[in-house]
């Protein structure tokens, strides 16, 4: 193994390590640790439910649980609208649009249309299909 | 190893889980992607922790209910930057029998496979940051010991060991090095 490979390990057993002990950590001491270096727990709170908000919303219309912001409501019942059309081409093109225009899409699907990169039809496929597990697109079941 | 037959939560179980995380659960979620993305310069904690938790409610990932949730999205996570490794540059990547294979008698499901995605950029980036480590901790013979510890994979215990450090004072090394690593990345600014 090379230095340079074996350096790459080490910091990722270190991180493994580092990680271990704050999963060990109860939760009165990792609650104390210097609060003013991170993010505040409501900050994070709503970055886990941006996720399960769209889930909970689609999913179970019948929820009694409380949605903190119901302003991105609008654009969610917008989004449950999109239809996936079965060209190719128009595929690309509505998730582009997506990407490019909502917030909560996957860090993944933003990457893939970064400045350097241009997804492959497979690829494409992929990501639609992973919107329609997620309720947030739906099959177009009419022929071309 | 026996075959174990675990149960997969649903996605609706997966939701309700995730709305229930305590406090302190997600604090460690974002302690924990702060330190996974030591190194990279592209990518930040909050798309890191929003990415993990979008691929469990997607069913991208499957979660076992034996296994914590927040050990599961830790994994979640480090498969995540593997795979962003292998976007920027086309190198091999943790494949899906790496991501899920689960020794019955251990609770995390990939402590133990290397990550094995590699490329020059990602070496370069990994030798650069252990040297700035190795840089703030200078002075701090104890705190290295740790680290190097860590660093050739050596269990808390063995680590106290060899260093003869009672456990108490292996837990304060701990906790000095968590808050020296934190403000020392920080402020890391990202470049997108």
């Amino acid at each position: 193994m090379n230095a340079r490979l074996k350096e790459q390990y080490q910091l990722d057993s270190l991180l493994l390590g580092l990680e271990n002990e704050i999963l060990k950590l109860d939760d009165a001491e990792i609650l104390s640790e210097e609060a003013n270096l991170f993010a505040h727990i409501e900050d994070i709170r709503a970055l886990v439910n941006s996720n399960v908000r769209v889930y909970l919303d689609i999913e179970d219309s019948s929820s009694t649980l409380p949605t903190e912001d119901m302003s991105s409501d609008f654009e969610q019942k917008q989004l449950e609208s999109l239809v996936v059309p079965n060209n190719p081409k128009e595929r690309r093109k509505l998730l582009e649009t997506l990407v490019s225009s909502q917030t909560n899409m996957p860090l993944q699907f933003r990457m893939a249309f970064s400045a350097k990169n241009e997804p492959t039809e497979p690829e494409v496929d992929a990501m639609i299909a992973r919107l329609i597990r997620l309720g947030i697109l739906k099959n177009d079941d009419t022929d071309e | 190893m026996a075959v174990v037959n675990r149960k997969i939560a649903s996605q609706q179980e997966i939701a309700y889980a995730l709305r229930n995380l305590t406090d302190a659960d997600l604090r460690r979620l974002e302690r924990i992607a702060r330190f996974r993305i030591i190194g990279l310069n592209d990518l930040d904690w909050q798309d890191l922790l929003h990415d993990a938790v979008a691929r469990l409610l997607d069913g991208t990932r499957r979660w076992p209910k034996d296994i914590p949730l927040v050990v599961f999205l830790r994994e979640t996570m480090r498969s995540i930057v593997s795979e962003h490794w292998r976007r920027k540059k086309n190198t091999p990547v943790l494949s899906e029998a790496q991501l899920h294979r689960i020794d019955d008698t251990e609770r995390h499901i990939l402590e133990n496979a290397p990550d094995t995605t590699t490329n020059p950029e990602r070496q370069m980036l990994a030798s650069e940051t252990l040297a700035k480590i190795e840089k703030v901790f200078q002075g701090d013979p104890e705190a290295m010991r740790v680290i190097l510890g860590m660093a050739v994979g050596k269990s808390p215990n063995e680590i106290q060991k060899e260093a003869q450090m009672s456990s108490k004072r292996y837990a304060t090394t701990q906790r000095r090095i968590r808050r020296k690593l934190a403000r020392e990345f920080a402020d890391r600014r990202v470049t997108k």
